[in-house]
């Protein structure tokens, strides 16, 4: 079954009007926009702002340890004297990028393993789900420390383990919906009229469940970012010195920090809240966006 | 649209303010002190990590070790200078072969069921480590007697295995009752570890699983002039994170956080409450692989030392340099034979003197990174941090930043202790797969460092001694150290194996670090809690108000 | 639908011991050994190999795995050896506590999370829409030992209406079993709220995004036309289909629940196998760790199994042979 040169053309401008109205829909969402506004914001910053800064991320700063903000260090210094501004924000480069790498490869992996099961059914489906259901039994822990000292401790190794053992949820939504896209008309039709199982699952299917996709990814982003806290709090995270949110906020879990060093926890917090709100909320107006039924 | 915007960052600051304003405002009138529980006469210690083994030989874990001090008598105690002094029993030491311990017990000692506690219970305590399928943590008790013979009903006399000043540090052991204890098992020994039954101060009342220890005052003490005058004494569950905000609120009497800058703050800051503070019988310390050719010249490892702040280090970690004093030699600085701070380097900070050091070493080559080079080798060093507590993560973050600066590239791995444990002690040698680690030991009384850190025949597979250095005059003073039993001629050994390792920096001492507690003001009769003293020593004379 | 529910079941056992199987395959790689954390210096290096031997023999993992399911067939899951006790014992005075808290977190999760779920998916776009929205995560975007502590320190702390720490008061151990109930119950407030808060997150963006899906499909519509109330539309209509994803997500969310418990009984100083599991994996106390994982490994694959159950049955649109 061969596309013509014309069917590929025909095909690849209607996706380009596709995406086009997509982002006109994303557009009319002010909160969407907001939220796209604001991330961009702190990626750029995260990009920027370490390499603007006048102290490095790795340097002390002689006699400035646990200093309070000031005009010298806008968030202050930690414990040992470095300065919090510039961690903050290289620590924005490494969550976020865990984030993103992480949440790509489970998408990656859930969709072709979901869509594969919903859409044979029978044994490929019982097996992967089966599969799915292993991987989401393991134990969290054991895994993190086994692998990490069998790999070797690094954030490559992190964002591996991340993925490998989430991807079920993501597999099991793409499974559910395509089981019940399945039954419906227009799939019927498709099987009338031939069309291979490929094209059926990725032209068809495929851009059904991408609504759900896109909701879950963006959960999974936040999620990732706060996993990566829970991880700083078990001491699982990633290894000092390098900074991430996660370790940021560490360094407040003391009552009496958290009462008296508010530059401890505040700029990582609302880091940590703004992106998990912004990407979230970015996710719904997409999610409104990509569905054509939701249109106004 | 813009209002749900709006929302989101009203919604933050709500909780930003609800957590900066509470800050302010505990310096007021919410102490302990005036709210007081109801007619309670119950002190209440907060901790976390009890299992609830409570059996003296069994029992591996400090808090369940309070308990089974408090349930429990040994032969021999530690007084507060760290003298071993008569409990249940006096010794003799054989002058001869300085290998025969004849002990003497008191008279009209009782179990708290009454029965009398004869040499025969001393004995079956001892023997039961000895049993084959006895799986607990004082097998090396077990192997440190040779021979147990009961002489009478209040003599004992125990054979060791080998003569040693250390040796009576066997014999602090809680005694059972042979009748009460009697088992057929090892599971069947066990399962009285809830029930414990014994001679002490108290008995047990009642507890939960990871919540709460109770007990009561034995009625019948041997020593009246130590029958507790508390009505009960509990141990509680509280977590690390929320020990001082149950001080604040009189919840708990006392407790022991962390040693570390924001507790020692919390305390001071608490109205009901005050600090105790003391060095403790231990230290921390930082291992060298000295079989990596990078760490085998004695010129690196001290200029690493002279290029990390410790000083810094200890203030940024610890808060203030009254906590805490900087490492010098691997002997505790309480004990009799620490050498003095005068005859020890104590490696202060100094780049320069490093970069000169390493250079002269033959590290003269840089390479692009600016790291060092010798003969084709880089300066690239891995250290290996444990999570379990937060100065590992600290002085290797410092050591990170100026280490970069004299050519050194740091890497640290993170991991947990029982790793770090693996891959320094139980690791083969040749197998050791690290450059650097660090970790804190408590120490015992007698400061033989045999089996230790510093002795080279323990650098082996499950040894304790992970840096491969080895050094004959060194090994002969360890040994001189166990044969010769008058202290002062033991310090002058201990002295000059110091300073030995003090040149040599196989392992470095980091710093001996204090304890701190922070006890409620209505508790009488606690603060003389130091370095050798238990609170469980001290039951039986305090009062609350 | 019987015949499949019979499938299943039996698959949960292949499932099971595959599980359990490649644990004993990590646990054979993983660093350490129970022996490790031993810092005693008279501990040699022969005395310490003779009480591993006697705890954790060394023996390929296949053989212990198989020796481990002969003896869970007879009841015997293992021997603790730094509780002293039956392996089943410790986990029995730690599951309670978990269990119960991981069920009123369900539970808070799911009556604000659905309704305001429901609520914000009617009035899209609206000022409630966007304040449920921002609620919900800011329960999913504070760390969970942060809103712990947090929560503590107000109605703990400084109000001192809630206990900072424990499950049980101990003078009322002695009492009669109402009280000590509302005495556990008094004590899990706290940590439920933390715990639940974190979960109601994924339960309202979940019922958002599905009942948008529905309201706007085409039954909904024709039931509009049919001149059908509202209420009636969303309540009996939409809200049943709507209902099918969050099936799902109640499912999974058992192990998420049981993680999310770790920190939660860590901070609140609960007796928990979330705390439980923590310890046996930094003490290397692998048949305690084993017994753990087959208990959860088993909760979830039954979890599962229900879930999928409840989601054929809701669904009519779904078949199953």
């Amino acid at each position: 079954m061969t596309e013509t040169r014309d069917e590929i053309i025909r095909r690849s401008t209607k996706e380009d009007s596709y995406w086009r109205g997509v982002w006109r829909r994303l557009r009319a969402n002010r909160m969407a926009m907001i939220s796209l506004f604001i991330l961009i914001i702190i990626i750029l910053s995260c990009i920027i702002v370490p390499m603007a800064s006048r102290y490095q991320t790795y340097e002390v700063i002689p006699g400035a340890a646990n200093k309070a903000p000031s005009s010298q260090n806008i968030l202050g210094t930690d414990k040992i004297g470095r300065d919090l501004f510039v961690r903050l924000f290289y620590g924005g480069r490494i969550s976020l990028g865990v984030a993103v790498a992480v949440t790509a490869m489970e998408c990656v992996i859930g969709i072709v393993l979901g869509s594969v099961a919903g859409y044979f059914g029978g044994i490929v489906d019982t097996v992967i789900m089966r599969l799915s259901e292993i991987f989401m039994c393991f134990p969290f822990l054991m895994i993190c420390i086994t692998l990490q000292t069998v790999f070797g401790k690094s954030i490559k190794t992190l964002i591996f383990i991340l993925a490998v053992l989430s991807w079920p949820g993501i597999a099991r939504i793409v499974r559910g919906q395509i089981l019940s896209l399945r039954e419906m008309d227009y799939m019927e039709a498709c099987r009338a009229l031939g069309i291979s199982n490929r094209r059926q699952i990725f032209t068809h299917l495929f851009p059904n469940v991408l609504a759900y996709v896109i909701v879950y990814a963006t959960m999974s982003m936040a999620s990732v970012i706060l996993t990566e806290t829970s991880l700083s709090f078990l001491g699982l995270g990633v290894s000092p010195p390098t900074p991430t949110w996660g370790n940021l906020i560490q360094e407040a879990r003391n009552l009496m920090v958290l009462q008296n060093k508010w530059w401890y926890w505040i700029p990582p917090g609302v880091m940590i809240f703004l992106s998990i709100l912004c990407f979230n909320i970015l996710g719904d107006g997409l999610r409104d966006a990509i569905d054509p039924k939701m249109q106004k | 649209m813009k209002k749900g915007f709006k929302t989101a960052l009203s919604s933050l600051l709500a909780v930003a303010v609800l957590a900066g304003c509470s800050g302010g405002n505990d310096g007021g009138n919410e102490g302990g002190e005036e709210t007081p529980v109801a007619g309670d006469q119950i002190l209440k210690f907060g901790t976390s990590g009890f299992e609830g083994v409570f059996n003296p030989i069994l029992s591996d874990n400090v808090y369940d070790s309070y308990i089974t001090a408090l349930i429990f008598d040994g032969l021999v105690d530690v007084d507060g200078t760290g003298e071993y002094v008569p409990e249940l029993a006096t010794w003799e030491l054989d002058e001869e072969t300085k290998t025969v311990y004849t002990f003497t017990l008191r008279d009209g000692l009782t179990f708290s069921d009454g029965t009398p506690l004869t040499a025969n219970d001393v004995a079956y305590t001892y023997n039961t480590i000895k049993e084959a399928d006895y799986a607990g943590p004082r097998t090396a008790v077990g192997a440190a007697i040779a021979d147990i013979n009961v002489i009478d009903d209040k003599t004992i006399a125990f054979t060791m295995t080998d003569p040693s000043p250390a040796n009576l540090q066997n014999f602090t052991y809680g005694i059972l009752s042979e009748a009460y204890y009697a088992h057929d098992s090892f599971e069947a020994l066990s399962a009285l570890n809830d029930k414990p039954m014994g001679c002490g101060q108290f008995t047990l009342k009642g507890w939960a699983p990871k919540q709460y220890i109770s007990v009561v005052p034995n009625p019948d003490y041997w020593d009246t002039d130590n029958i507790p005058a508390i009505e009960e004494f509990q141990m509680l569950e509280v977590s690390e994170d929320t020990l001082l905000g149950a001080m604040q609120n009189g919840q708990i009497d006392f407790c022991q956080p962390a040693a570390k800058l924001e507790n020692v703050e919390g305390i001071e800051a608490l109205p009901n409450a005050h600090l105790i503070s003391y060095l403790a019988n231990g230290y921390t310390f930082m291992c060298f692989n000295t079989t990596r050719p990078t760490l085998e010249q004695i010129e690196v490892r001290q200029a690493l030392l002279y290029a990390l702040d410790r000083r810094s280090f200890l203030m940024n970690e610890y808060g203030s340099l009254d906590l805490v004093a900087l490492g010098m030699a691997p002997i505790s600085k309480t004990s009799w034979a620490y050498p003095g701070d005068d005859e020890l380097n104590a490696y202060e900070y100094d780049l320069d003197k490093a970069n000169q050091m390493l250079d002269e070493a033959g590290w003269d080559q840089r390479d692009t990174d600016g790291v060092r080079m010798k003969d084709g080798v880089r300066m690239d060093l891995h250290w290996l941090v444990y999570t379990e507590a937060s100065w590992p993560g600290t002085l290797s973050s410092m050591a990170y930043d100026s280490w970069k600066q004299i050519g050194v590239n740091l890497v640290v791995d993170m991991m947990d202790f029982n790793t770090v444990a693996h891959e320094t002690m139980d690791a083969k040698p040749g197998e050791k797969n690290f450059d650097i680690y660090t970790m804190g030991f408590s120490l015992s009384i007698d400061p033989d460092p045999t089996g230790g850190l510093f002795d080279a025949d323990a650098y082996s597979e499950g040894g304790f001694n992970a840096s491969g250095w080895r050094d004959e005059h060194s090994q002969e003073l360890i040994k001189a150290g166990l044969t010769e039993f008058d202290q002062e001629k033991r310090a002058e050994i201990y002295k000059e194996w110091a300073i030995i390792q003090n040149e040599q920096v196989p392992t470095a001492i980091v710093a001996y670090r204090s304890e701190i507690w922070a006890v409620n003001n209505r508790v009488h009769g606690l603060d003389d809690i130091g370095v050798y003293t238990d609170f469980t020593e001290l039951l039986g004379k305090v009062t609350l108000d | 639908m019987k015949n499949y529910t019979i499938r299943r079941l039996l698959q949960i056992i292949p499932v099971f011991l595959g599980i359990l199987f490649i644990l004993f395959f990590i646990i054979d790689k993983a660093p350490g050994s129970i022996t490790s954390n031993i810092m005693d210096p008279r501990m040699t290096p022969e005395l310490k190999a003779a009480l591993q031997a006697k705890l954790d023999p060394k023996l390929p993992f296949y053989v212990k795995f198989w020796n481990w399911i002969v003896e869970a067939l007879h009841g015997n899951f293992g021997w603790s050896a730094k509780h002293y006790k039956p392996v089943i014992q410790v986990i029995g005075e730690n599951i309670g506590c978990t269990f119960a808290l991981a069920l009123a977190a369900l539970v808070i999760a799911m009556l604000i999370g659905i309704p305001a779920g429901i609520i914000s998916a009617t009035k899209q776009y609206s000022l409630i829409d966007n304040f449920l929205t921002v609620f919900s995560l800011l329960g999913l975007a504070l760390p969970t030992f942060f809103a712990g502590l947090l929560l503590l320190k107000v109605f703990a702390i400084d109000l001192q209406w809630l206990p900072i720490f424990g499950l049980t008061d101990p003078s009322k151990v002695n009492a009669g079993f109402w009280v000590r109930l509302g005495d556990h119950a008094y004590h899990l407030i706290l940590p439920a709220i933390v715990l639940g808060l974190a979960e109601t997150a994924s339960f309202m963006r979940y019922t958002r995004s599905s009942m948008l899906e529905v309201i706007r499909s085409d039954y909904i519509r024709t039931a509009r036309a049919k001149g059908l109330s509202e209420k009636v539309i969303i309540y009996k209509h939409a809200f049943r289909n709507a209902m099918i994803p969050i099936i799902t997500l109640l499912g999974f969310r058992i192990p998420g629940l049981i993680s999310g418990a770790v920190m939660t009984e860590t901070i609140f100083s609960l007796p928990g196998v979330g705390k439980l599991s923590v310890e046996a994996t930094t003490t290397r106390n692998y048949p305690l760790l084993l017994g753990i994982n087959a208990m959860l490994t088993l909760a979830t694959l039954l979890g599962t199994l229900v879930a999928d159950l409840l989601y054929a049955a809701a669904d009519p649109r779904i078949k199953y042979d």
